[in-house]
């Protein structure tokens, strides 16, 4: 995975001061892939509870402005139906967990 | 007007304070056929009413020609203010002090919100009336941003939109939203 540890706690930290403490949040894309350059950070995020376009609109803006990079987010809300596309990013994605 | 560098810069901004009155008119006149706020069931039943959907889109499309054209105003305004600024946050954070805009967060997050806004509407209803809902927040204080833009301009650069075509009904639609910001008791979102 191409995120250092202090990326992986900006964004998990961001994401749950936005959406809630027990939000989860996968990092899935070209970041999970070691021989790859660059890129965004592509997140899967799964707030609790739901969270808006407002909310998702605050959580790429902080996290653009700390990482200096280009974030790209998909929500999967409580409340949503899991569409095909969601199933498919969580199967190859990674659990982002705070860590010291 | 003189035909100097000048006199253009100031006219291309008196072009941009038109072009604000205007956006603010024809997206008030799309909102003004949406019942708010949208839920995803009515959008549901009304999924094949193309005056509504014709409504929505022009919506998106007025609301980011609005946020884009006083983005470029501002810059703009700068060249002849004689305020460096050599990003776009440089404009914004100049554009906060001066109590143009409510905070260089709420201008970012509304330009996310808006492009999350057109890259994502598509077939969960639910999802597309929070995203048109969201905009309509969001256009209340748009609306504010460019009523004290256009004053600023006026009172401290003396440069007016280039016909006031547009001026009466821009200023009735931006009082109008700042006595419902009043009633709610704040200034921003």
């Amino acid at each position: 995975m191409r995120l250092t540890t202090e990326q992986i706690n900006a964004i998990v930290t961001t994401s749950r001061t936005v959406a809630g403490v027990d939000t989860l949040v996968w990092l899935y894309g070209s970041r999970l892939d070691d021989t790859r350059h660059g890129g965004d950070i592509d997140l899967l995020i799964e707030p609790a509870p739901a969270v808006s376009l407002l909310d998702r609109a605050r959580i790429k803006t902080l996290l653009e402005q700390r990482l200096n990079l280009p974030v790209d987010i998909l929500v999967k809300n409580p409340c949503a139906e899991e569409n095909p596309f969601v199933s498919m990013v969580r199967a190859q994605a990674k659990l982002l967990e705070i860590t010291s | 007007m003189p035909n100097n560098l000048l006199s253009r810069e100031k006219q291309h901004l008196a072009n941009l304070l038109e072009a604000i009155q205007r956006c603010v008119y024809f997206l008030n006149a799309s909102h003004a056929a949406i019942k708010w706020p949208l839920t995803g069931s009515v959008l549901m039943v009304r999924k094949k009413d193309t005056d509504l959907f014709e409504a929505l889109a022009a919506i998106n499309e007025r609301f980011a020609k609005l946020q884009d054209t006083l983005g470029s105003a501002m810059r703009h305004s700068l060249l002849l203010s004689g305020e460096q600024a050599d990003s776009f946050l440089k404009v914004l954070a100049i554009f906060e002090k001066n109590q143009v805009i409510s905070s260089v967060e709420d201008w970012q997050v509304a330009r996310t919100a808006r492009n999350l806004a057109a890259h994502d509407y598509e077939i969960n209803y639910a999802d597309v009336a929070d995203h048109f809902n969201t905009l309509n927040t969001l256009t209340r204080n748009l609306y504010q941003t460019a009523r004290r833009f256009v004053i600023y301009c006026e009172s401290e650069l003396g440069i007016c939109p280039r016909t006031l075509d547009f001026s009466e009904e821009f200023y009735l639609i931006t009082k109008l939203d700042l006595l419902y910001f009043h009633r709610l008791g704040k200034t921003t979102l």
